[in-house]
């Protein structure tokens, strides 16, 4: 128990750094707007508290009382800065629901249950998740939850060498960290611990995706779009193996949702931050979030000036540092996949059986989705087809999709030069890149549609409230 | 003559059809996951017996230091399975550190995973072990013979 209060602590401080930068403030309406900070705020606060951990094992001080003041220092710090931050505006008020929403939301909400009872149904069966979760993910935070005595074991060598290509002991370390903090303050190595974090990584990314959309478009291609993902067999046979893909797929939209967030207050900074501060976490969970921290870099780089940049930098500094060290000092690269010799790489880049069976894997994972009659691409497209596309100005928030699909391009470049054997690099891993980038994707995609049929009568709300307003004009209504 | 439908009217029209579609297909295939979930779990829970491995290694586990280097002597060829009851052993006693013998400098103690009965104390003996304890199921613990 004192474990969940711990990371609770740090799941308020991540939603009180956003009230007090002002993200999301008044712009969300009503209770999706509430969704959208808890979100935010949630894996804002778990990542802090990861990066935290790590330093204090590293520092010495690896003991539960200094793990817990040290989430409760964090909250503290947050409430403080909040109540010196900027004045709170009343959330907006939510337009009157039509029946299609309620039809969206009702089918949401029983999608997500559905979620919950499969993760329930397959953790009860397979507490300690699959492969990797054991293997890699769980192992290292029973490594780490032992704390002085031996944390250090989770980046040994030792360990990566019983299977050479598989063990990773120089992954970054978010999610073993916060289970890792789980079991050190709760004095056990509960293996439904690590399901549940598991399990909320995965409600939050549904619930950032929502809310998101509900923020930047309309709640009904929000629903839409957790429809999409939580129904899709790529997440949800994922979210009780208790991965780190996930978590890492949780970040990325994070950061693309915070990214497009700027392009709607290019004056301020303050989305600039928030999109570093999850940038910074994606690359503390795994060496695919590095990439995505670079191609995020970049993309800020070069859309804007150096101010945008420097408060991206800003925002993603403690995992940036943190990374830094943890690959410089902790634990350098141990396990390679890439090749020794340039005319190595260029052999393996001109072989055209390597990008036949790359493209092949990308595109069975693709169909892998979800069943051919509820394959979620073709679904996507149906509603892009049925909405049309946004109007020219909000059109342009699409770019984001630039983020994923340089993943996957990156995926492939990897893919082509990797020295391991490519049937089995490939059998291990491609569905769960996909994975990664799909709540972007959906994201991105829900971002170029154009209007449901919401925002029609929300707009005629709008028009009767503005008459109503008018002087000497009583609504008909009251 | 027919009147030309409002393409607004339309347009709404076609989302509602199509929204419908989503939110039955993807329904069915919450469900159909879900189900799919339900079958796997009844048909090969916990499939590399880990649960099993933590229970059967937790009264070994109990007598050995929380972070301490244990070596690992076992029986089984190099191969798949040799992997697996490796990883076995190595989660059920984490936060030790599971190093297959010999290993420089000797552990303390060290863990033995055997897949039949056989004489420990010959395999212990010439990486300098005896047998401490014998806890069946091929489990067994050895300690570093004094010099």
């Amino acid at each position: 128990m004192t474990g969940w209060i711990s990371l609770l602590a740090s799941a308020l401080a991540g939603y009180w750094f956003l009230q007090a930068l002002g993200i999301a403030g008044s712009a969300a309406p009503g209770r999706l707007g509430l969704v959208l900070r808890a979100c935010l705020g949630a894996g804002l606060g778990l990542g802090l508290s990861s990066c935290i951990f790590s330093v204090l094992l590293w520092a010495g001080w690896g003991t539960p009382p200094a793990v817990l003041a040290a989430n409760l220092a964090l909250a503290a710090a947050a409430l403080l800065l909040r109540r010196r931050g900027a004045s709170q505006q009343p959330p907006a008020q939510g337009p009157r629901a039509g029946s299609l929403l309620w039809v969206l939301r009702a089918a949401g909400a029983a999608t997500i249950a559905l979620l919950v009872v499969s993760w329930a149904v397959t953790t009860e069966a397979s507490p300690h998740g699959d492969w990797d979760a054991f293997w890699i993910w769980n192992l290292r935070a029973k490594f780490l939850a032992g704390g002085q005595a031996s944390w250090h074991h989770a980046v040994s060598a030792h360990w990566g060498r019983v299977q050479l290509g598989a063990t990773h002991p120089d992954y970054p370390l978010l999610l073993s960290g916060l289970v890792a903090q789980l079991w050190m303050l709760s004095g056990g190595m509960d293996p439904w611990h690590a399901a549940a974090v598991s399990l909320l990584f995965a409600l939050l990314t549904a619930g950032l995706l929502l809310a998101a959309l509900a923020w930047l478009r309309q709640e009904a291609l929000g629903w839409l779009a957790v429809l999409l993902l939580v129904s899709s067999e790529l997440f949800a046979s994922q979210v009780a193996a208790q991965y780190a893909d996930i978590p890492l797929a949780f970040y990325m939209l994070g950061c693309a949702v915070m990214l497009s967030a700027a392009g709607r207050e290019p004056e301020s900074g303050a989305p600039w931050l928030a999109a570093g501060a999850y940038a910074g976490p994606a690359a503390w969970t795994k060496h695919e979030g590095i990439v995505f921290f670079l191609l995020a870099l970049g993309w800020t780089a070069w859309r804007r000036r150096a101010r945008p940049l420097l408060h991206f930098l800003l925002g993603a500094a403690p995992g940036i540092a943190l990374l830094g060290v943890f690959k410089l000092f902790i634990a350098p690269l141990s396990v390679g996949f890439f090749p020794s010799r340039l005319g190595e790489a260029l052999a393996k880049l001109a072989d055209p059986a390597r990008w036949g069976m790359i493209a092949r894997s990308y595109a069975q994972a693709l169909w892998d989705m979800g069943p051919w009659w509820a394959h979620p691409i073709a679904l996507v497209l149906l509603c892009l087809w049925a909405a049309g596309w946004a109007e020219k100005q909000r059109r342009k928030d699409a770019w984001v999709l630039l983020l994923p699909a340089g993943m996957l391009a990156a995926d492939f470049l990897v893919y082509l030069i990797t020295t391991a054997d490519l049937g089995w690099h490939l059998g291990t891993s491609c569905n769960r890149l996909w994975l990664q980038v799909w709540p972007t994707l959906l994201f991105g995609a829900f971002l170029a549609a154009g209007p449901w049929p919401e925002a029609q009568a929300r707009a005629a709300q709008r028009s009767r409230d503005r008459r109503d307003q008018t002087p000497g004009r009583r609504s008909p209504r009251r | 003559m027919r009147r030309r439908e409002d393409p607004d009217k339309r347009r709404q029209r076609r989302i509602r059809i199509v929204s419908g579609l989503a939110v039955l297909a993807s329904l069915a295939a919450a469900v159909r996951s879900a189900d799919i979930a339900a079958e796997l779990a009844r048909r090969s829970p916990d499939p590399f017996r880990i649960g099993a491995a933590v229970l059967g290694f937790s009264p070994l586990a109990s007598r050995l230091p929380a972070g301490e280097v244990v070596g690992y002597l076992t029986d089984l060829p190099p191969g798949d399975r040799a992997i697996v009851a490796f990883v076995q052993a190595q989660y059920a006693l984490a936060p030790r550190l599971l190093r297959r013998l010999p290993v420089e400098p000797s552990p303390r103690w060290a863990v033995g995973r055997f897949s039949r009965p056989l004489d420990a104390a010959a395999w212990g003996a010439p990486h300098g072990y005896v047998v401490e304890q014998d806890f069946g199921g091929g489990i067994v613990l050895f300690r570093r013979a004094s010099r």
